[in-house]
This record gives C-alpha cells, structure tokens and sequence, in this order.
C-alpha cells in the first residue's frame, strides 16, 4: 500500500548518533522524537526503576537550561511533549509548530551534551518524591494494580532482564544516589546510544545543518551492553494467589513467548485478537456474551528484545465459582487447537489490523514514534507495509502452530481474590 | 552559516501559514444539522450522530437509563444480532461506539473512505431497527450492574462521582451516567423501548462529518438514511443550583488507600462568551497545563504529586471549576493548604510574563488542535454544543489575545473561589482525618462513596 511507504532520509553523524528525515507538510507542525536504547531491562537489581527516575531527570534542566524551564520553551512556543520508559528503551518527544524546529533541537542537543554539569540533590529529591507518587498513583492505589509487577517477577526467571517493572521498587526508588544517576548518565546517553527523527513539516538542508551544529559537538561514551537472555520455558505451572481490596476476583494466565519481530511474534498477536480482542472474540462470545460467568476479558502479548509473555485475564461475575471461568478459557483454546480457527475470523482481524495501521498515520508524533520504533528494532524506518504484511499473510496454520508451540506449555497462573 | 549559541533559546523561524478547515453546513433538510468538513490527507472518514439526550435527563427514578439504553441499543439491529452486528463492523474495520455523557449520547464512527457507505447503512440501522431483546437486555443490565460494582474499588471513580454529587446537590447533573443501582435494579426492556419510541425517536440529532467525501454524495447518502425527524421540544429546563455558602470538607472512608484522591472546586457561571477567554487564560496560568502554578509548586517544588490539574468544566447548562490531584497519604493536608494558598493568591492577579506565556502557547498550539479527524469533529462538538457560530474558531485567536491583565485578575475573583468551595478527600480515614481536622478550613463530613450522607 503507497500510503504506508514512507519516505525517509537517514544518516549517522560523526559521533554515532543516528538521524532519520521524514517529511510530511500538510500542516505547520514538525515532530521531534528520539530514542535512548535504554530501558528498565538494562538495570541491575536494587536498582530497579533508575531509567524511569533518569527520564524525569531529563526535564530538569541542563547547563543552558534553567530547571522547569524545559517544559516552558516547548509549551510557550505552542509545542506538546513528553517522554516514556519501557524495558527496552527510553523516548523523549515533542510536536511543535514547524517554525520552532530549532529550539528543540536546542533543548534535545543540551540534555544529551550537557546534563551532568548542573545536576543536583534538591532536583533528584524532588523527582524522587514525584515518582514515588506516580508509582503509588499508577499501581499501588490502582485496583489489581500490582498484577502487573506479580506476574513478571515470578514469570520470569531470576536476573531475567524482564523480571521487575520498570516503575521500579519502592525501596529502590529511595535508594538512588546522586552517584547512580550520573552514573547511568555516562553509561547509557551518548549520541551513538541514540537515534533522532524528525518528522513534519521543514526544509531538509536546513534541517540537516542545524543538526549538525547542535549535536556533533557532544562526545561520544562507551555504552554499557546488556547480555542476551535465551528464551525459556516454565519447569512446572506456577500458581499464586493473593487476596487484596477488590470486589471481584480476576485470574491471570501468562505463558513466555517469544522475541519481538521474531518469527512467531505477529501469529501470537493475531492469535490474542481472536481470542479475546473484541467483543466477538472466542472467550469474549463464550464467557462474557453466552455464559455471563466474566464480566471483561483481555488477550495479547508483549514482546521485546529480551523476551515476550502471552497473557489472559478475565474478572469473574459476581456468585461465579472461578474455576468454572478458567476450565471455559482452557476449553476454548484447546478447541482452537483441535479445530483451528476459521477463515472468516481472520479475516476480521486482519481487517481490523490493516484500518488501525491506517488510523495511525494521523499523528505525526505517532509516526515519528513509529520510525524509530522499527528504526530500533529492525535498523529500518520505513518498515510500516512490511509489519502490516506480516499481520496479512499470517495463515490458519501459522495461528495454530504457535497455540500448540506456546499454550500448551507450563503456564503462571495468578488469582486475585477480595479480602472478606 | 548559522552559529552555535547555547546561552540562550533559538529564536523561531518565520511562521508557517495555517488555515483552518472549512466547517460547512449542508442543507438536506430542514431539521437536522449536518455539518461537514472536507479533510483529504487521508482515505478516512470520522462520522458522528449527537444527540442531547445525556443522563441529566434520566427519569429521577431511572438515573442510568441513557447509558444502559445506549448499551443495548447496539445489541443487534434488522436480521443481525448482537454479534453479527460487531461482526460486520470489524470486517470493514470500522470503529463504532456508542458514547453517554451528562449532556449528550453520540454514536460515532472511524472509517476507511472506502467502507463509509456500508457503515453509514450499519449505524442507520442500529438506530432505525435495533432488536431490544429480553436476553440482550437482561445481559447489558447485568454487566452494568456489575461495573457499578467495581467502580467502588477505585479512588478516581469514587472521587468524581461524589464531587459531581455534591456540588450539585439535587440538580440533575449531581447523578452519576453510570446510574444509581437501585434505579438500576427495576429497569426493564419496557423502560428502553419507552425511550426509545417516546424519546430517542423524538430527538434533533447533529451529525459532524469529516473526511474526503464529496458534498453531494454525501448530502444524498445522508439524506436516504437519515431522513426528517420530528422535533422533540419539551427539553427540561435546568433546575437551579445554588453553589457553596462557605467552605466545607468532605471525605470518603477507603480504608487501605495509599493516598488521597483529591478534588477541590465550586459551581461556576456557565460559559458565555463574554468571559471564557480571559477564563482559559487564567486556568492554563493557574492549573491547566504542566509549567502551572498548582503543578509547580505540588509537584515540581513540594514534591507532593505526580500531577495537578485544575480546569473549567463546560457543561450545556452549568459549569464547574474543579481542581483534581493523588497525594501520598502523609501529604493530604500539606497538599490541600497548597491549592487553598494558591486560589487566595491566583486573585491577585497573574503577572505580565505569565499571561504573555499563557496567550502564546494557545495561540502557537491552535494548529495542532486540528491535526486528527477525531480532534476535528470533537471541537466541532463543542460549537454545537454551547451554541457558538459556525465561525467560531476563526475569530478564537483574536479574542484570545485581546484579554487584559485586569480582565484575567477580576476573572480570578468572580470564579476563583477558596471560601466557598467543596474540598472532597477520597482516603483512609485514620490517615486523614487528624490531618483535616488541623486545616480548620471548614465543618468535615463523612460521605459515602458515593457522595451520599451517611
């Protein structure tokens, strides 16, 4: 499909920082993302959380730019931003209106250059606090909000890049010092850790020069590697159960899958949204539409480059005995194991599929987000036909191959019950 | 060549040229309003069909009865039952939803270009010919009940809720979409088909187009599906609400929480043009973005939250000021001495700096608000709702830019108000209540969860 082939330039700069181009001009905006090739994955234990924590460190300011300053530029020059951490990786963005191009490249270059010089304790103290809150906010005030963070520290085998939530501990949260942050500063944010799109609206020569002149002089550091993890399978099933202030109970049932892109990567996708990714999914028809023994269920994956997880989960009806909602999940997949799945069910997830990847080319901070992700993953950009293929030519074959591969294996199990 | 200065911020470029897209109104017949966008970067189309039959105007015995009517209404339509009806929507890969608010129920739709027609023909049918039967009702009814369940574990929920319920008291926007579950409970399949027949049928709806469409085309595929509908025009009158007298607090017992879910804020004027410039300068001064007042002084000083936000609430027929915050439990009272602080001191007035900030980043930012279809037909919601010109948004910027410093100052005093305001703490009680109690900002109540007096 043309719509989905983009267009791009990309180039390394001297100190290894990548670059990639897309231009997009129907609106006066340009969007500015970049990605750090760290994640939670790449701390070490009693350290939990310290990328997260460094991400918020970043809005602090930096030589040239005073703390709370950051925010402002960018909001007062009409720009929205943000930033995330995941296992893999840590992006920073920003959408502004096309005419300021340069001040983020401004505030991007400063960070990346010129962050230790003006990093102190007051600023670290009070982030600390922030995250601390954010972490109570998201997870522990949130109902089942711990789920999350039980299901991959005992999914995942010990030292397991995976096996803590990028949040972090709590008691690791407190326990950062300032050593630590400049620390994982110089071991991970050099420009050849790094890759820059910019996407929108400007004029590439121009473009190209101001890049130039605001990164090339930041100095490239040897970068920390994170050892490979091989994929691996569960001895025995795992069951545990927790009791907490909830009103109804949920189960959890997560198998170890595979790396993300890997062969099998996009069937398991496929293979969660014909389970449960609508209402007229197998376990959504079986158990919330004809049975009524769930009030919601949800099936899909998450992978990365350490690993990925299947997961189920169904929260059970008020008076329904709960091993009655798990024996109807485990049916309904040993059924799509005897009998495959049909022709028309895939169809319309493919369907679906196929219109979201189209949705997605609204946002231009979408889009850039999307360039470095397959920029990331695979060294390649313009990726979008080949990942939408990937989903189109999954066949009824491939769907059940990866059930049988996976699902039948040892599996976690996770209750949560309410206290009584 | 250009140099490298990095002592201070580069200045901008010149500025790229913006023109909003046309909003035109089609003229099919003449009851229904049909507005229409062109967009055509993308084979998309986004269709919504509104109508202001919100939950404020559930039955005072049936609150809930919009939104469970919503739920069921989808639920199988013609031949279809309830899922084959999704069905056909996920082959085409169209995105349908039914939405119920406070003031309007909206069914909408993202397509690709090339499935709007067949998808057109799906929503018609779903409001034309829905199945309402007994066993999908008693399935949509049952689900509801259950979530008005597990909304008791959450604090947010809890905490929006009540605040609504007590800042407006018995007024009809003080209920819940969600419905009340004893209302809940006695609802039957005869309630919605009532709705349905007396007043769903009833209803003027809009409907907002956007996408690349030609206009007769589509005048002509809107006007066979959706045809006249008779105006339904005993819309009820907004009961009056009185607003606080004096500061009061109140809190909702969680026990186990970890923090408190806090909400402080008061009825407002409703909107009118005369003052909702200068409004929406003051609340991205004051709590409406991230380099606010509230967020950097909770957050990026005190270190008490992972955000604040404050805003204006636009209902149709009321408005709140609302200002809405998590804090760890230890904090509860530290935080809210903060935001009272900071109300007393936003009626000071703002300085010269900050409205100058406030007016350019709205301005600077106008583009973005239209980059999506969806953002596009959502402000386009909002002309109709509140009444505004077709043109509305041509003229934003200037009366954005026109407010004065004295004008946002004695905006500040008439809607800022930090004596007369609800403060609604969602927590556990031993944590709090010591805390409260050495505020000394007003009489404390114990609430229930939802709102209601214990």
């Amino acid at each position: 499909m043309d719509l989905l082939n983009i267009d791009y330039e990309k180039y390394t700069l001297n100190n290894g920082l990548n670059v990639i181009l897309y231009q997009k001009k129907n609106l006066p905006l340009v969007a500015v993302n970049i990605w750090y090739k760290v994640g939670s994955a790449n701390e070490v234990k009693g350290k939990t959380g310290i990328a997260h924590l460094f991400e918020h460190m970043m809005f602090q300011g930096s030589k040239h730019v005073p703390k709370e300053k950051h925010f402002k530029f960018i909001q007062e020059a009409g720009g929205t931003l943000n930033a995330s951490t995941s296992f893999d990786r840590t992006n920073y963005y920003e959408k502004l209106p096309s005419n300021y191009l340069e001040l983020a490249l401004w505030l991007e270059s400063d960070r990346m250059g010129f962050f230790l010089p003006v990093l102190d304790k007051i600023k670290l103290e009070n982030q600390r606090e922030v995250v601390s809150n954010e972490r109570l906010q998201r997870y522990d005030n949130q109902p089942y909000g711990l789920a999350w963070e039980t299901i991959i520290t005992n999914l995942f085998p010990q030292n397991h890049p995976y096996s803590w939530p990028t949040i972090g501990f709590m008691e690791d949260i407190k326990s950062y010092s300032l050593y630590d942050v400049s620390n994982f500063f110089k071991s991970y944010y050099s420009p050849s850790n790094a890759c820059l799109v910019i996407a929108g609206n400007f004029e590439t020569d121009k473009a190209k020069e101001l890049i130039e002149l605001y990164f090339s002089e930041i100095k490239r550091t040897d970068t920390k590697q994170t050892q490979s993890f091989k994929n691996f399978k569960l001895k025995e099933n795992i069951f545990i159960h927790k009791k907490e202030k909830v009103q109804l109970e949920r189960i959890y049932l997560v198998w170890p899958t595979n790396k993300i892109f890997s062969k099998d990567d996009a069937q398991i996708d496929v293979l969660g949204d014909i389970l449960a990714g609508s209402k007229t999914a197998r376990l959504n028809e079986q158990l919330v539409h004809k049975l009524e023994i769930a009030q919601d269920i949800q099936a899909f994956q998450i992978s990365g480059n350490f690993g990925g997880a299947f997961l189920i989960s169904a929260t059970v009806k008020p008076n329904i005995n709960p091993e009655k909602v798990k024996s109807e999940i485990f049916k309904s997949i040993n059924k799509l194991i005897d009998k495959g799945s049909t022709e028309k069910e895939l169809l319309k997830s493919k369907n679906g599929i196929k219109s979201q990847f189209i949705y997605s080319l609204q946002n231009l901070d979408t889009m850039a987000d999307q360039l470095n992700n397959y920029n990331f993953y695979l060294n390649e950009p313009n990726y979008f036909s080949f990942d939408l293929n990937r989903y189109s030519s999954v066949t009824e074959k491939g769907l059940l191959n990866v059930a049988e591969k996976y699902l039948l294996n040892n599996h976690l199990e996770l209750r949560i019950s309410p206290e009584q | 060549m250009i140099k490298l200065k990095r002592i201070s911020a580069p200045k901008p470029q010149k500025i790229s040229p913006f023109s909003l897209p046309k909003i035109e109104e089609l003229q099919i017949t003449n009851i229904n309003k049909i507005i229409y966008v062109q967009k055509k970067n993308l084979p998309i189309v986004r269709f919504s069909y509104v109508l202001e039959l919100g939950s404020r105007f559930d039955p005072a015995d049936k609150k809930g009865l919009a939104n469970l009517f919503g739920m069921v209404l989808d639920e199988g339509a013609g031949r279809l039952n309830a899922l084959e009806l999704k069905e056909k929507f996920q082959m085409l890969g169209t995105n349908f939803s039914i939405n119920t608010s406070k003031d309007s129920v909206s069914f909408s739709f993202l397509s690709l270009k090339e499935n709007f027609s067949k998808s057109l023909y799906l929503i018609n049918l779903i409001l034309t010919k829905p199945n309402f039967s007994e066993k999908d009702f008693e399935r949509e009814k049952s689900k509801i009940l259950t979530s008005h369940q597990q909304i008791q574990d959450s604090a947010d929920y809890i905490a929006d809720i009540s605040f609504d319920s007590l800042i407006f008291e018995n007024n009809s926007y003080a209920f819940p979409t969600i419905g009340i579950k004893d209302h809940l409970t006695k609802l039957s399949l005869q309630d919605i088909k009532v709705y349905y027949k007396n007043i769903f049928k009833k209803a003027i709806p809009y409907l907002i187009i956007v996408g690349d469409l030609e206009k007769e085309n589509l005048a002509r595929a809107v006007q066979t599906k959706f045809g006249p509908i008779r105006q339904y025009n005993s819309i009820k009158k907004m009961d009056k609400i009185s607003g606080q007298k004096k500061t009061q607090i109140y809190f909702v017992n969680k026990k186990g929480s970890v923090q408190s879910g806090i909400r402080i804020g008061h009825i407002n004027n409703k909107r009118n043009e005369k003052d909702f410039y200068s409004k929406t300068l003051l609340n991205t001064i004051f709590g409406g973005q991230f380099s606010s007042r509230l967020n950097l002084n909770l957050r990026e000083k005190k270190g008490y939250t992972y955000g604040i936000h404050s805003s204006f609430d636009n209902y149709k027929d009321a408005s709140v000021f609302n200002i809405s915050t998590s804090v760890s439990s230890e904090n509860t009272a530290n935080a809210i001495g903060e935001i009272i602080g900071e109300m007393e001191k936003i009626r000071k007035g703002v300085t010269k700096e900050e409205l100058s900030f406030a007016k350019s980043s709205i301005s600077k930012r106008f583009p973005s608000n239209f980059e999506t279809y969806g953002q596009i037909a959502s402000n386009i919601s909002s002309i109709i709702k509140h009444n505004l010109p077709n043109n509305y948004f041509n003229d934003y910027l200037k009366k954005i830019n026109k407010v004065t410093l004295n004008e946002v100052k004695n905006t500040a005093v008439k809607n800022i108000h930090p004596k007369k305001s609800i403060i609604l703490v969602v927590g556990d009680k031993e944590k709090i209540l010591t805390q409260l109690e050495k505020l000394k900002l007003g009489k404390i109540t114990e609430v229930g969860i939802f709102g209601d007096k214990l």
